[in-house]
Order: structure tokens, then sequence, then C-alpha cells
């Protein structure tokens, strides 16, 4: 792949995902791209390029999406972010709540695209040691992991995580809630009661109206997957199930100001995050 | 609920209303109903009913669409001017035919709109058209848009001549820089 090769399809990626690669990526991007052009029959980049420029399915975007991020998940997963939810946002839910008058409190959040459990588990970790004693009011909460994939809900069932997936768990945290299993490690049950796994296509326009009330939605590193309209059907979605004021988490390289301005968006301590 | 009472809904209901009287309307996807909703674009005040407008408009993915939307790009509103873009380019194909049109336009602006819809297109007679305006155009910012989306989409040695010839017809130097920049990425130099 030449200099302007590996330009052009940046830039094309950048447009779409605002996944930015640097000049100091091209080696790492051409042996994707090649891979790719392998697995798909293209035997030059300008025919690749083109036939993923046109595909109207999506289907190869998704591909190389797939081959250029670190998609696997971890338990806490972009620290800060989580930091932000920990100690900014769940206070300042919870006394919303609590000048509201309700109690119990209840906390409805939602993992959207959850793949194997890792950001909905951590989430109820999170909520177990952050919700207590911050309000007078006894808090409850519950957690909505949902994913398109029924094989990675099942494997989330299972509460068994590699070292990989578990390596930056805080210690104390791993003392807690952890037990090693072989060469697994399990996880507390008690915390799959916070969590309900389903299977949901977040373009079903029926699953996705019956979503409501949540207090805060995360959805990291899905959208990069989604086309333009898509992406902003799906936003227009989280939009109508979000509780008033509630929030929603992107990835670190996804921006809900490129897709629809309903959203505001809000500059916290530990991250920019977006509100309704 | 009939047409006309849920355009009356769409104008007067509170915001939860109008949104679903905006999901009845897409579902008829007639006449009468696309023009509430186009006209929703540019009198709505809530942002949330009208991106769920212009969602809505999208998925009812008739020329029709096209047709009635194209007038928006003439607003001196700019969140207006890029709904109307961002829904004939979700409207692909559908909408060819009126961004053919558009090129022909009076309106050096009018016609930068259609090149930016072309240029996010995702058929292949986006590619010819945009060698036409390349080829024909007399405005160099339209040009210049046009060079370098058919840098990213262009592939054959027509591309390549047109390119050039595009080069030869306007001494600006950006447009010459934007012309060597597309040749770059069609793997021309």
């Amino acid at each position: 792949m030449t200099f302007d090769e590996f330009v052009k399809i940046r830039d094309y990626i950048y447009r779409k995902s605002g996944i930015f690669l640097g000049d100091n990526k091209q080696y790492y991007v051409e042996k994707r791209v090649r891979d790719r052009m392998a697995a798909t029959g293209h035997q030059s980049f300008q025919s690749y390029f083109l036939s993923l420029r046109f595909e109207s399915s999506n289907k190869e975007w998704q591909e190389l999406v797939n081959a250029l991020t670190v998609n696997e998940t971890y338990f806490f997963r972009e620290y800060p972010q989580l930091k932000c939810f920990a100690e900014e946002v769940i206070p300042s839910i919870l006394e919303k709540k609590e000048v509201q008058g309700q109690t119990p409190i209840k906390l409805k959040i939602w993992s959207a695209g959850c793949s194997t459990g890792e950001e909905p588990y951590t989430l109820a970790i999170i909520l177990e040691e952050m919700t207590a004693g911050v309000v007078s009011a006894p808090v409850t909460f519950e957690i909505h992991a949902t994913d398109i994939n029924t094989d990675v809900l099942g494997r989330a069932k299972t509460r068994l995580y590699s070292q990989r997936s578990v390596k930056d768990v805080p210690h104390e945290y791993m003392d807690k809630y952890f037990r090693r299993r072989g060469q697994m490690y399990e996880l507390s049950p008690h915390l799959g009661n916070y969590i309900k796994f389903y299977q949901l296509n977040l373009l079903d326009s029926t699953a996705m109206e019956r979503m409501e009330n949540f207090d805060a939605i995360f959805c990291r590193n899905v959208l990069i997957y989604f086309d333009d309209n898509s992406r902003r059907e799906v936003a227009l979605y989280f939009h109508a199930a979000l509780a008033e004021g509630g929030y929603i988490f992107l990835g670190h390289s996804e921006s809900m100001s490129r897709v629809t301005p309903v959203f505001k968006m809000v500059r916290l301590k530990n991250a920019i995050i977006y509100q309704k | 609920m009939n047409t006309d009472n849920l355009v009356i809904k769409l104008k007067e209901g509170n915001e939860k209303e109008r949104l679903a009287a905006l999901r009845h309307l897409e579902q008829q996807g007639d006449e009468t109903a696309i023009n509430a909703l186009v006209d929703l674009l540019t009198l709505e005040h809530s942002r949330l009913v009208q991106e769920a407008a212009v969602a809505a408009l999208i998925r009812i993915n008739m020329p029709q669409v096209a047709e009635a939307v194209v007038q928006l790009l003439e607003s001196t509103d700019a969140w207006v001017r890029n709904a109307a873009v961002e829904i004939l380019q979700g409207l692909g194909e559908t909408a060819s035919d009126v961004v053919r049109d558009l090129l022909q336009s009076f309106d050096p602006d009018l016609r930068l709109f259609a090149v930016n819809v072309l240029g996010e297109a995702k058929y292949r007679k986006a590619v010819s058209l945009l060698q036409e305006v390349v080829n024909n155009d007399s405005n160099v910012n339209v040009v210049a848009a046009a060079v370098e989306y058919l840098g990213e989409m262009g592939s054959r040695v027509t591309d390549v001549r047109c390119l050039e010839n595009a080069g030869r017809r306007f001494k600006d130097p950006f447009l010459h820089y934007a012309v060597d920049e597309a040749l770059k990425k069609i793997g021309h130099m």
C-alpha cells in the first residue's frame, strides 16, 4: 500500500467513524487491509477500496472496523469515563431523585452492545460500590444488558473470564468480586442478580420503543459499525429511552454531535458525555 | 386517525403527540404526509422532532421526498439546509434524478450542495455525474469539490483524463492542488 492509498482509506475511515489513524499507523492499517483484501478476493487496493466505498450492505465496513479496532472487551475499559460515571454522574442522579422524593431510589442503566458482559458487570460493581451512603434513601438498581448476538450473551451469563479480561480490575475489587477457577476467574454470582441479559437489535423499532426510563446508557464502540442513517435512528431511539436528564456514554473516538444535535454535550471533570 | 387530523396533531400537539403523529404520517407515506413532514423541518421548534422528521423522510425513501426537500436547500437556516443535504444523501439513488437536475441550477451554491450529496453516494452513477461537473461546470468551487470526491470514488482512465482536463480549464492554484491530490488518490501520480 502506498502512502497515498493509506491516506485515502484513513480519511474515509475517519469521515465515517471518527476513528483517526495517524501516519505512524500506516503499517498497522496496511496489514489489516491486506488481510481483508485476501478475505474478499480483491487483487488491488483500488478495487477493494471502491467495493468498500460503494457497498450498500455495510458488511465489509463492519469487518474492516473490527479488524482495525481493539474489539476485545475487558473490565473497567475506558477508566476515565467510568470514574466520571461513578464519581459525578451517579451522585448527581441520586441527589436529583432524592429531591424529587423518590424512595427507594431506583437506578436503571442500559449497556447496549454488551458483548460478553464485561461492561454490565463492571457497571454492577461500580453501582454496588458507589451508591451506598450518597443519599439517605435506600437505593436499588437494575442493569439491562443487550446484544444482537446470543452466543456472547450466553458466555456473559457464565460469569467466567480470562486473565486478559480482568487485567484492569482494581486489586480490592478483584479480591472482593472474583474467585480463581483454574485458568479463569469467576465473578461473584450475586452481581448477576442486578443484570437482565437479553437479545436486542438496536435497529428494531418495536423492541427499541419498549426501552424506557433509563438514567444512563452505555453504548461504547458500537455506533462505529453503523452507517450514517442507522446511527441517527439509534441515537433517536436512545433519546426516547432515556429519562429526562439521562446520560449517554459513547466510546472515546465517537461523537454524538456528529450524529444528531438532540443531546447536550456535558464536559465533566473526568470525561465528556452527552445528556438528554 | 386520518391524514388531516395527523397534520393538525403535528402542528398543535405536545412534543410526544407530535412525534407519534410523525410516525403515523411516515407509515402513510403519501404526498400529503411527505409535505407535512417536510414543512415540519422549517416550522418545528423542537430539534428532537425535526431530527425524527429527517429520519422518517429517509425511511419513506421515495423520489417525492427528494422533490419536496430540494426547495429547503435555499433556506436561510443552516440546520434546515444541512438537513436537506442529509436527506438527499440518505435517500441515495432514489434522489439521483433530483440531484442530477440540481446540477443544472443557475445558483452555484445549489450545485455545490448537489456535489456534496453525490460525494457521499453509494451508487456508481454518482461518479459519472461528478465527471460531468468536473468537465463542464463553470464555477471553480463547485469543480474543486467534485474533483475531491472524484479522487475518492474514481478509478478509470476517463476519471484521470477528466481531472487533468479540469487542471487545464482553471488557473486557480487551489484547484491545481485539488487535482494533484485527487490524481494521487486514484493512484495516477
